[in-house]
């Protein structure tokens, strides 16, 4: 029986659980539902069984709408996270009961119940309680019930999870059989991986509500389309290189686009992955004929013997316009580091830490595009206002996607602001591809807050004219509502601006520190723009003092240099305050990345405080990037 | 859709059970009071008679939790962590008091502490009256909330065990600072709530009292008591003022409950 | 480790056990003792002439009746009130989940009062009621309705954490299994519950039993009609009839006694399995 989801959701209070989840199930299937914990796949799973209503959607099942079927209605069999055994009954009765309520005569019953606890390898222990059973047998229990009364479809919200890992991996084994057998359509929640690739005909990757990729175990991991899905499936390495004449350059390195690969613009960052296992390193250089595409070189720093395998962790020289995504760089670290398995019967065996190899990959894949994503808001889109025209600009610049947002509160305008925002849209769609565009009816605060949580956005676009903004203290309590909601970015606009080519990264040495010299990177290296990397010291410093904070901007500028970005640094003296806006005031610089520290942080000086007169006073684009601090 | 109909229904048995059986009398005596009149209602509540009995109440109470708040800790401390013959017929004599209907609780006291008996007799042959005086209420009171505090702090401590104290040892803390420190304060809100509850409980007591004490106004009649006797008099005006009284501290300690509960479920 | 429990308060083990005794027994014991000893001393002919006589034989019969009706009345609401409380959702919850307890903090005599307040031929709802030829006050009617009153919070109180713990996760799992509500009330959750009804019914039983004070104010304490058990020994008693009130009290502290450590027993060896 096949299971259909057409666009559900779910929002408990203000979080958006489930986003949108579309997924098609074969009869006969079993679909594993993989995700971290909190990741919405038990919500997915209790609106398939009924115990919970959709918010919007529909879940098919077998071809009829169940949506608003009750759930004693669906016949679905359902294996609960602790089992929910019936502890006053017996086991036999625990999976007789399902029949009982269908009225089934009692001899007919008996029989059923034999058969299914023989098919679990339960014989004999039909007249126990389940407090009497092991952990293993009472899943086992609740297998059978679950089966019992031939249900369409089997739903298993993390069987395995209260069990040892010793009898996981042989009930596994008894699971899979058993639905082979029966051939019943079945979906399983997990947050195992190693569970999923066993069990799984194919596997849906869910994180924070959406479903990000699905597909055979094999593929997702070779082949996947998302960062997600590379680095939640399996360890990896991922490197961002740029796309050269068919080519992907990672520094001196070319590798060939392979066929398949997904289409990349000229000059586009390109993610390329490569699995651990799929690294190869050598004492001796690589030849030409090898099949094996060089990396360069790198020094040992980590060796885990495993038993059949070693795990290697290897320290290469940055290539130059690369940045790692996986394995993070060290902050102010230029090098790269590769994670590398090999078997402990190869050529490197006696490795050494600190030794010098050659590096190599055997095989590698590459993602699919992904540009910045940029989230605007706008309340007059025919107008163009500025953040809506930067927006635009930098997504066009930096091959990113815009989503451009819009706001009514009252039904009437709906239609009016929609085809608004099309045009727009029809407009650009030439120049960004990646462009959307979406209207909703409510309040600013709350609408925004689910549109930010149900896209993977990087930046959000704000104009600070719209509701009165530039009165500080209209715009500061929703800003910063925003920025510690979200933890997202935010770039406010006032005036038109010019082709951003010129930023200036103002930072605190040390504390909180460095996400707003990585955002700031990753725009600029979009841009290809200049940075000046700023801090302020005060006037009572000491040497010491001074020389820290020179470090620390020396360090982000290197990292910065790393990614191909003309970088330098600049150290101010005097009041934080005055000296910070009559540096970003200069009309060298046309865009200005302020971090913006989260309230509990241990202020050095009042960040927001400056953040937000700059943000009044001054004409420019102000990137607020929020810091968690630890 | 049935199944909604269904809540809505057993929902609303709820709202009628507790809005005839609570609700209602609670609004009607405050009605009646009002009806009275704040000036009269404070009348009644002022008059000596009324005001001794207030008082007399108040202090009995206080003086009961202070000791049973000691005793009953205590009596949980040694059934959880010592071993001695009869512990188990002990643990279960504690609800003993509950089982006592309260008159039966009074005339116990009576046959033992009454003017017949010999414990009586030679109590006030020192000077010591018991019967109809504030010991035989504070006696009565004790005897009826022995269980609150024992079986408020019991399960906090067998779930405390020794571990807090064993890490507090190892630590290099004294036998009397762990106490003071580590055990009391962890037993704090339990001891709380059960001297909350035997402060309620003393607050209205009667069928004990009336029988040990009697009726003897500006001696032994507490607030109860007193409340029984003006409707006894045919004067339920009367006995508004110190019910609606009595209804207050009712409701303050439910509250204080209601707040010690919702601490421990945050914790 | 016998000795970690030993050395953590800071007086001696056996000084401690032995003043708790002495407390206990002072306190409880001594004078449940010296009630037995009086009923050993007094001649039986004149115990079994009091319990014997129509009074007292009325009044016992009157309390038996109340009490059987306060329970049933209180097991059913108690848990319906619980499955309400546990199941769903809606304004005003945490407010009746506070306040349910509140019968067990009025006294017991303010408790007769409102309900004489309430349904007294002057009241709201007892004007109402007698003009259909409804008596309750002074009558059974309000003596069930004031036992109802004091005893309404026991099953709710003991069902609601039992409820919360087993009942729930069951209840989805036959639901999913294709049960009506009413099968899985009956065959899922009730069994699931039990022994959380059983306790809460058992301390309902024992106060009913033994209720006095609002009894009092609500009966008018009319002899073989509106006179319940405890009042009967208590007029006994202030009529100086003291061997006829010792033996009921005795009677009724032992059947009230007995079902509650009849339960604790129970309750415990269910808990140990």
């Amino acid at each position: 029986m096949s299971i259909i989801l057409e666009n559900l959701r779910k929002q408990f209070g203000n979080t958006l659980v489930v986003n949108n989840v579309s997924l098609d199930i074969q009869d006969g299937e079993l679909f594993v539902l993989l995700g971290a914990s909190g990741s919405g796949k038990s919500t997915i799973l209790r609106m398939i069984a009924g115990l919970l209503a959709p918010d919007s959607g529909s879940v098919k099942i077998d071809g009829v709408d169940v949506t608003h079927v009750d759930a004693r209605k669906r016949n679905v069999g359902m294996v609960f996270q602790n089992y929910s055994l019936f502890g006053h009954l017996r086991v036999f009765e625990n999976v007789e009961f399902g029949l009982q309520v269908r009225g089934l005569p009692k001899a007919q019953r008996r029989n059923r119940s034999k058969e299914l606890l023989e098919a679990v390898g339960l014989t004999g222990l039909g007249h126990r309680y389940p407090s009497q059973l092991s952990g293993g047998q009472q899943q086992r229990v609740a297998v059978a019930r679950a089966l019992a009364y031939n249900p369409k479809v089997l739903l298993m919200d993390e069987p395995f999870g209260a069990l040892d890992v010793k009898i996981r991996g042989t009930l596994r084994q008894n699971l899979q059989e058993i639905q082979r057998r029966l051939k019943v359509t079945t979906i399983l929640v997990t947050h195992d991986q190693e569970e999923a690739f066993e069990l799984a005909d194919r596997i849906g990757v869910i994180e924070r509500g959406q479903l990000i990729e699905t597909g055979p175990p094999d593929v997702l991991y070779h082949h996947p389309k998302t960062e997600i899905v590379a680095t939640f499936i399996g360890g990896g390495n991922i490197l961002v290189g740029r796309e050269d004449e068919a080519h992907i350059r990672l520094g001196e390195v070319l590798l060939p686009i392979p066929e398949q690969a997904p289409i990349h613009a000229h000059g586009s960052p390109v993610r390329v992955l490569f699995r651990p296992e799929t690294v190869v390193t050598s004492r001796e250089k690589f030849a030409n004929n090898s099949g094996i595409y060089p990396l360069g070189q790198g020094r040992v720093l980590k060796r885990i013997f495993n038993g059949p395998v070693q795990r290697m962790v290897l320290e290469m020289q940055a290539l130059a316009g690369v940045r790692p995504l996986k394995p993070a760089p060290q902050y102010g670290q230029p090098q790269t580091q590769i994670e590398v398995v090999e078997t402990t019967t190869g050529l490197n065996h006696g490795v050494e830490i600190n030794e010098v190899l050659w590096v190599g990959v055997r095989d590698y894949h590459i993602l699919e595009p992904s540009g910045i994503k940029f989230l605007v808001y706008t309340d007059t889109p025919a107008e163009n206002p500025p953040a809506q025209a930067l927006a635009l600009q930098l997504g066009q610049v930096t091959k990113g996607f815009v989503t451009l947002f819009s706001i009514v509160t009252r039904e009437e305008e709906l239609a009016d602001r929609q085809s608004q925002i099309d045009h727009i849209q029809q407009v650009w769609q030439d120049r960004i591809p990646q462009i959307a565009a979406q209207v909703e009816r409510g309040t600013l605060t709350d609408q925004l807050l689910l549109k930010i949580q149900s896209g993977n956005y990087d930046i959000l676009v704000l104009d600070r004219q719209f509701t009165g903004i530039d009165n500080q203290h209209e715009m500061t309590p929703l800003l910063q509502y925003m920025l510690e909601q979200t933890l997202l970015p935010v770039l406010t606009v006032s005036k038109p601006s010019a082709r951003v080519s010129h930023m200036l990264i103002c930072t605190a040495a040390g504390e909180p520190g460095k996400s707003d010299v990585q955002v700031g990177g990753r725009l600029a290296m979009r841009t290809h723009s200049k940075v000046t990397v700023f801090s302020v010291l005060r006037p009572e410093s000491d040497q010491a003092e001074k020389e820290r904070v020179g470090d620390y901007l020396q360090r982000a500028c290197r990292s910065l240099t790393g990614l191909g970005i003309d970088c330098d640094t600049l150290l101010g003296s005097g009041q934080p305050m005055e000296e910070l806006f009559n540096e970003a005031d200069k009309p060298a610089y046309d865009l200005i990345v302020m971090g913006a520290p989260l309230p509990q942080a241990p202020q050095r000086t009042h960040w927001p405080e400056v953040a937000f007169r700059i943000i009044r006073e001054l004409e420019k684009p102000v990137l607020l990037v929020p810091m968690m601090v630890k | 859709m049935s199944e909604r109909w269904n809540d809505l229904a057993q929902r609303s048995l709820m709202f009628f059970y507790l809005g005839l059986l609570i609700l209602l009398p609670v609004a009607a005596i405050t009605v009646a009071s009002l009806q009275q009149g704040l000036y009269s209602l404070w009348e009644n509540i002022t008059t000596p008679q009324a005001l001794y009995a207030l008082r007399l109440t108040i202090t009995t109470a206080i003086i009961m939790v202070v000791l049973n708040v000691v005793m009953g800790t205590l009596t949980a401390f040694v059934l959880v962590r010592y071993k001695f013959p009869g512990k188990n017929v002990m643990n279960a004599l504690i609800d003993l008091p509950f089982a006592i209907p309260t008159v039966v609780t009074g005339i116990m006291l009576v046959i033992l502490y009454g003017p017949n008996s010999v414990l009586g007799t030679m109590l006030s042959g020192w000077g010591i009256e018991v019967i109809f005086a504030k010991p035989g209420i504070i006696l009565a009171l004790l005897f009826v909330t022995y269980p609150f505090v024992v079986r408020a702090v019991q399960p906090v401590l067998q779930d405390l065990g020794p571990d807090m104290e064993n890490a507090a040892r190892t630590l290099g803390a004294g036998r009397i600072r762990i106490f003071f420190k580590v055990t009391l304060p962890a037993l704090f809100p339990a001891i709380l709530t059960g001297a909350a509850l035997s402060f309620s409980r003393a607050m209205g007591e009667f069928g004990s009292i009336v029988v040990v004490a009697g009726n003897i106004p500006l001696k032994s009649q507490v607030a109860a008591v007193y409340i029984y006797g003006e409707l006894e008099s045919n004067n339920p005006q009367g006995a508004l003022g110190l019910s609606v009284v009595l209804l207050i501290f009712s409701f303050l300690v439910l509250l204080g409950l209601n707040f010690l509960q919702r601490r421990k479920w945050q914790e | 480790m016998q000795k970690s429990y030993t050395t953590s308060i800071p007086i001696g083990r056996w000084s401690l056990i032995t003043l708790t005794l002495f407390w206990f027994m002072l306190l409880i014991l001594v004078p449940v003792g010296g009630l037995i000893q009086k009923l050993l001393a007094s001649p039986v002919g004149e115990i079994l002439h009091g319990l014997g006589s129509r009074t007292a034989v009325n009044a016992f019969l009157l309390t038996a009746k109340v009490t059987g009706m306060t329970i049933l009345v209180n097991t059913i609401m108690g848990v319906l009130m619980a499955r309400v409380l546990v199941k769903q959702q809606f304004r005003g919850k945490l407010l009746i989940e506070g306040f349910i307890d509140l019968p067990f903090a009025i006294s017991p005599v303010v408790a007769g009062f409102m309900i004489v307040i309430l349904f007294g031929p002057y009241g709201w709802l007892g004007g109402w009621l007698e003009g259909m030829g409804i008596k309750v006050v002074y009558s059974l009617p309000g003596i069930t309705l004031a036992t109802i009153f004091v005893t309404l919070p026991f099953v709710a109180k003991e069902v609601i954490p039992v409820y919360r713990q087993f009942g729930m996760k069951g209840e989805e799992a036959a639901l999913v299994m294709g049960a009506s509500q009413w099968q899985t009330f009956w065959w899922i959750t009730l069994p699931s519950i039990k022994w959380g009804v059983i306790y809460g019914v058992t301390l309902a039983l024992a106060r009913s039993l033994g209720e006095f004070g609002a009894v009092l104010v609500v009966s008018g304490n009319i002899i073989n009609q509106t006179q319940t058990a405890t009042l009967y020994i208590h007029q006994q008693f202030t009529d100086f009839d003291y061997s006829g009130a010792y033996a009921a009290s005795l009677v009724i502290a032992a059947v009230a006694f007995t079902i509650l450590i009849a339960i604790q027993t129970i309750t415990n060896r269910h808990r140990e399995t």
